[in-house]
């Protein structure tokens, strides 16, 4: 028995079908998009948060924030014992790994204004160690210096967005912004952060002042959110938590029994933290597009099984004419499997057409080799699954039923 | 050629209800013959022309065919001896619409293990005349051309039997004239026919006629 022309003949027929032909084809084709393009999409986000935390992170470092009920407690209460830059400075002196730190401290929204033009932006407050601690210098001008904090001059400078918005093309080093109506001077402009897609801010569209200025004129808090210190490379990091986690039990005046006020955080815990985030992008959209694709593969069950219904004639003559029951078969699989081939072919070239897309318009996607094989092989597979049952159904039809006339 | 010894397929209905589409029915048909088997519709003459071609096997009784004896045998060898000894001749042509005369006529060829398909297909649709509508679709050729591609596909893979349901029972008076004629070269070139009608003036065509009722043989004599 020759197969090829066995096939041959069935594409004949499949390719003179054209419209459910293409509606089989259309059904993997819009499967492989959505499994591809998912996953790409889970991927590129994964990396774009894995990159601003390794942005935040790129330094051993150690968080310490306010109260005890670790990093996912939320807000502090007003209960908490603050932390203030003495907390920081008493650290420092204490515990000889660490080295430097930089607080965090924000005004979620201020009005900044320049000639008219008005933008409502968040408010940092930092150091002259917020260059190194944050892994963010200044692209233009100069960062804030000791005098700066020790002073609480009035100087500002500005993530790139914030300066295109309020000066254009205008040079902003030197000029005077207004910040709640104050006047700051621009000293420079700050290194392009990106998007922080943990707490869904642009790094790019906000300011940063000295924490001196902030707690003096716009705060009148000398308390702050959260501290970050930098840590000798060498370090134990345990050995540090130890030290740290005794000096403030210390600093805090608490007795044996009562538990932290603080939450200490290493990058270690941020990144367990961020696979958990991360399961939405890596597990709930692929098994969405897998669902549409168990779907695909019922909607190509059932066309084929119409397809089948409908060239009943021709399947029963061919078996009065000399085609074993496996020639029908195999012909019949072949088809649907063809089908699924080109639909997934398609789907995968249009995957990746959308990929370079969607680059165009700065959303990084990133098809990892097992994206491709899956998003290939997965709609590949259910095509010829679905092609099974049809198959096996036309290749048991009695020929002298479906030849009466 | 072919012997029928005691042959009887029993259908079995719903409810358990045994219909006899066959009863004992004994038969010889020499090689070259050109039979006529007729009766009324339900009597069998289909179960019997399904039996003969291999689509349909006995409940009991013996079949040889070619001097070898069939019953039992698995689906494929089957298939495989009506691929090479019969040619099927169908009342309503049985051409598959998508593709062209001469791809219809091809149909048997693909399931052969014979080379050069299309020059045997091409030949096949010239022996009944239609040389010159290879390339047509059956929806661009009329009912009695229709026919003669499935003639040309029946003999195609040049068979030893071709077995005919009502040939010309979907056709003018004319193209009916044509086929028989088609039929009665055929069987002067030695090919054995074996047709259902039920018209009395087709049935005279053929050297031999068997009528049929309630699956049994009612009378077998030559026209």
């Amino acid at each position: 028995m020759n197969i090829n022309r066995i096939v041959s003949s069935g594409f004949k027929i499949l390719g003179r079908n054209r419209l459910r032909t293409f509606f089989m084809t259309l059904g993997i084709i819009v499967g492989t998009v959505a499994l591809f393009l998912s996953m790409s999409f889970g991927e590129g986000s994964r990396r774009e948060m894995m990159n601003s935390i390794d942005h935040m992170f790129s330094k051993s470092s150690i968080f310490l924030i306010p109260g005890g009920g670790g990093m996912m407690s939320g807000q502090q209460s007003s209960t908490d014992t603050k932390l203030t830059l003495a907390t920081a400075e008493g650290l420092l002196e204490n515990v000889s790994s660490l080295t430097l730190y930089d607080p965090m401290q924000v005004i979620p929204n201020i009005e900044a204004t320049y000639q008219g033009k008005t933008v409502e932006i968040p408010v940092y407050g930092g150091t002259e160690n917020a260059a190194v601690v944050w892994n963010r210098d200044v692209i233009k001008g100069e960062h804030l210096s000791r005098r700066d904090v020790t002073g609480s001059t009035r100087v500002v400078l500005l993530g790139t967005k914030t300066a295109e918005a309020l000066f254009g093309q205008e040079d902003p080093i030197g000029k005077q912004i207004r910040l709640n109506n104050t006047p700051y001077e621009v000293k420079g402009i700050l290194e392009i952060a990106g998007l922080d897609t943990v707490h869904g801010m642009d790094r790019d569209d906000e300011v940063l002042i000295p924490i001196s200025t902030m707690t003096s004129r716009l705060t009148n808090i000398d308390y702050v959110r959260a501290l970050k210190f930098l840590v000798e490379s060498n370090a134990d990091t345990e050995e540090t938590l130890a030290a740290m986690t005794d000096f403030l039990r210390d600093y805090h005046g608490l007795t044996e029994d009562e538990p932290d006020d603080f939450t200490l955080i290493t990058p270690v815990a941020v990144e367990a933290m961020i696979g958990t985030l991360n399961q939405t992008f890596s597990v709930f959209l692929p098994l969405i597009a897998l669902i549409a694709m168990g779907v695909g593969g019922i909607v190509i069950a059932v066309l084929m099984l119409m397809n089948i219904k409908e060239r009943s004639m021709e399947i029963g003559l061919r078996k009065a004419l000399g085609a074993r029951n496996k020639d029908v078969f195999v012909q019949f699989l072949i088809e649907s499997g063809s089908i699924a081939l080109v639909g997934a072919v398609t789907g995968l070239g249009f995957g990746f057409f959308m990929l370079q897309v969607f680059a165009l318009h700065g959303k990084a996607m990133v098809a990892e080799p097992a994206t491709i094989a899956l998003s290939f092989g997965l709609p590949l597979t259910i095509g010829i699954l679905a092609g099974i049952l049809p198959a096996n159904k036309a290749a048991k039809l009695d020929p002298i039923v479906t030849l009466q006339a | 050629m072919i012997e029928l010894k005691n042959i009887s397929r029993i259908f079995r209905k719903e409810g358990g209800i045994e219909v006899k589409g066959l009863d004992n029915v004994s038969l010889s048909i020499k090689r070259g013959e050109f039979i006529a088997i007729t009766g009324p519709s339900g009597s069998g003459k289909s179960t019997l022309l399904n039996m003969l071609g291999f689509l349909d096997q006995p409940t009991s009784g013996e079949y040889h065919f070619e001097g070898k004896a069939f019953g039992g045998q698995h689906s494929s060898a089957l298939a495989r001896v009506r691929n090479k000894e019969i040619g099927f001749v169908f009342q309503s042509f049985h051409l598959l619409k998508n593709v062209t005369a001469l791809e219809n006529v091809e149909l048997p060829l693909i399931y052969s293990d014979k080379k050069h398909i299309r020059k045997l297909a091409e030949a096949a649709l010239m022996s009944v005349g239609l040389g010159d509508r290879m390339s047509h679709k059956p929806n661009e050729l009329s009912g009695g051309q229709q026919q003669r591609v499935a003639i040309a596909r029946a003999l195609v893979n040049e068979p030893a039997l071709i077995l005919a349901d009502e040939p010309t029972g979907n056709l003018d008076s004319q193209s009916s004239a044509e086929i028989l004629e088609i039929f009665n070269n055929l069987n002067e070139q030695g090919k054995t026919i074996i047709m259902i009608t039920h018209e009395a003036d087709i049935a005279q065509r053929a050297n031999r006629i068997i009528r049929i009722s309630d699956g049994q043989i009612v009378s077998d004599q030559p026209s």
